[in-house]
């Protein structure tokens, strides 16, 4: 039986001490900032101030329609709508970078700080201790992601208003990214560093291996994007796929979670 | 309290290269017992730890601790033991106070507050628990790492190296709180150190490893009675009186080791300690100055290196 309260625990502990450490603090709050405030307004505010061009042959005719009023756009508009989906993809990225800072100083800072061992030897289970670490992974970056995904929606929005004439991200699209994309790949990451620190033995190592490894999760978020786009059909294959991965991430985690293995490895 | 069963641990590196941690350990260590556990460096005195405290599973054998099997219920032998390991292990960002909460709520202790205050307080550190860890001095960390183990209010409380990095003064003060810790509170201790001179003055019972084996299991009065097969005794005297000294030992049936005529210093081969008071009365009755007489004993430290100096 797992005691939500031990994991619990040391989610909040780990809140606490993450919160002392200014390197993943300023991490934590400067990458929504980019992600969320200062790409979409050096990207997308520019299209205000475009001219609104209507030409029968555009720069983006190389695409699939990606709206339905997609032939009826202006290229200014077509630009906009490009750029956002751009973005979208930006802040999704989100998912897999901020796990990788977190984790590696929570998770593997435990282990280079030898921590650990002092956890190891209090009567809670592998199970509470992985899941406490993972809450304390997943959290703070899923917290990040809604923020930097509102401010983003805001300032997109702004801009949509003026030059689509309507929220062009109040869809149910968006939301599915965020609500289920952005945590199905938040889970995939920190289990993936999870992986990871039984691999490494400094927070500096485990950042280099889990970034370069993360990296080959950015496909997916590519392949969520365009299938909500294309085929709503084919998003419900990447999510249960994604869950899958997820699953099987997660039991290769608690498998990882020895506490001999986890000793021996420091 | 403890009952090891051929407790084994062997090692498989990266290489495939096997060797020993621990090897048929038979141990039985009683209820309010301070047991030293000495050995050098990779004898098997941190695996011997690691193995009672569940963090290592053995290779094979078994022990009981506390009436808890370390293979079938490691969570109930973890909720009885304290272990003050050779790293500190705190959060150095974090307060002393958040520490000793964070563990004492994942330990689940009950009144954690008021717990937290009379460990401090007794230790004299409840004036520095709102202050990050990372900025505690050695022997402040050695105190608040005393306080995180007795938190519990172990049946065992296990030490590794306590004395590690500390000054003189502050190894001195360790030991007498561990002195009045350990006695007071009537627990099993196990104290793994190469610190034999601070050892000794607190366990009862001594246990020296090597090679992942026990080698001697004796008390510290015992070892020495062993280890003195000639009793020395060390006699200091105004040399100006040594000639008559001489002569009167010559009389007896003790032997003169060696003299060293400048101090006026004899070291004599005595039969029995018993017969000391007699040699120094037959030296007074002559008007021999005396300055001191003192009994040679090996020390732990001694034997120590006696036993295990070969090997290693």
């Amino acid at each position: 039986m797992i005691r939500t309260s031990k994991a619990l625990t040391i989610f909040w502990k780990d809140m606490k001490d993450l919160m002392q450490s200014k390197y993943v603090l300023l991490s934590f709050l400067v990458m929504p900032f980019i992600f969320g405030v200062f790409i979409p307004v050096i990207s997308i505010f520019p299209f205000l101030g475009f001219g609104d061009t209507q030409s029968s042959s555009t720069g983006f005719d190389f695409l699939p329609p990606l709206t339905n009023d997609w032939n009826q756009l202006t290229e200014n508009q077509k630009g906009l709508i490009f750029t956002i989906e751009t973005m979208n993809f930006m802040l999704l990225l989100l998912s897999i970078v901020l796990p990788t800072v977190i984790a590696a100083d929570s998770f593997v800072g435990e282990k280079d700080r030898r921590t650990i061992v002092t956890l190891l030897l209090l009567p809670i289970t592998d199970t509470e201790i992985y899941l406490g670490k993972v809450l304390s992974t997943i959290v703070p970056t899923i917290i990040a992601i809604f923020i930097g995904s509102l401010t983003y929606f805001s300032l997109v929005s702004y801009v949509t208003v003026k030059v689509l004439g309507y929220f062009y991200l109040l869809n149910y699209k968006f939301f599915l990214l965020v609500i289920f994309v952005s945590p199905l790949l938040t889970i995939a990451t920190t289990n993936l560093m999870i992986w990871v620190s039984t691999r490494t033995s400094t927070t500096r190592d485990a950042q280099q291996l889990g970034s370069t490894l993360s990296l080959t999760l950015t496909p997916l978020i590519l392949i969520a994007m365009l299938s909500l786009i294309y085929s709503p059909a084919y998003f419900a294959v990447v999510i249960i796929f994604l869950g899958i991965l997820d699953y099987l991430l997660i039991k290769l985690g608690l498998g990882l979670m020895d506490r001999e293995k986890l000793y021996t490895s420091l | 309290m403890i009952e090891t069963t051929e407790l084994t641990k062997i090692y498989i590196d990266a290489g495939g290269q096997k060797y020993v941690g621990v090897e048929n350990l038979n141990l039985r260590i009683g209820k309010g017992e301070i047991v030293g556990l000495f050995g050098p460096n990779g004898a098997g005195k941190t695996t011997t730890l690691n193995l009672l405290s569940t963090i290592l599973k053995p290779t094979k054998g078994d022990a009981i601790v506390n009436g808890y099997d370390i293979i079938k219920n490691p969570l109930k032998v973890r909720e009885c033991i304290g272990v003050a390991g050779d790293t500190p292990g705190f959060y150095a960002r974090l307060s002393a106070r958040d520490n000793l909460e964070f563990f004492g709520k994942l330990a689940g202790i009950d009144n954690l507050e008021s717990k937290i205050m009379e460990l401090t307080s007794y230790l004299n550190i409840d004036n520095v628990l709102d202050r990050k860890v990372g900025t505690f001095s050695k022997g402040m960390t050695q105190k608040l790492l005393l306080a995180r183990a007795l938190l519990n209010d172990p049946a065992l409380l296990m030490l590794d190296e306590p004395w590690s990095g500390l000054s003189p003064l502050a190894q001195v003060e360790l030991r007498d709180l561990l002195t009045e810790i350990t006695k007071e509170r009537n627990r099993t201790v196990i104290i793994s150190t190469h610190n034999l001179v601070q050892a000794e003055r607190i366990v009862d019972r001594l246990l020296i490893i090597n090679h992942g084996r026990i080698i001697k299991d004796s008390t510290p009065e015992l070892l020495r009675r062993e280890f003195m097969l000639n009793p020395l005794l060390l006699v200091k005297i105004d040399p100006r009186d040594l000639r008559i000294a001489k002569r009167i030992i010559d009389g007896t049936n003790h032997s003169i080791n060696s003299i060293s005529e400048q101090d006026g210093t004899i070291e004599i081969s005595i039969k029995d300690f018993e017969q000391t008071p007699d040699l120094v009365k037959g030296l007074a009755i002559e008007q021999v100055r005396i300055h001191e007489v003192r009994e040679l004993i090996p020390s732990l430290e001694e034997i120590y290196i006696k036993l295990v100096g070969g090997n290693n």
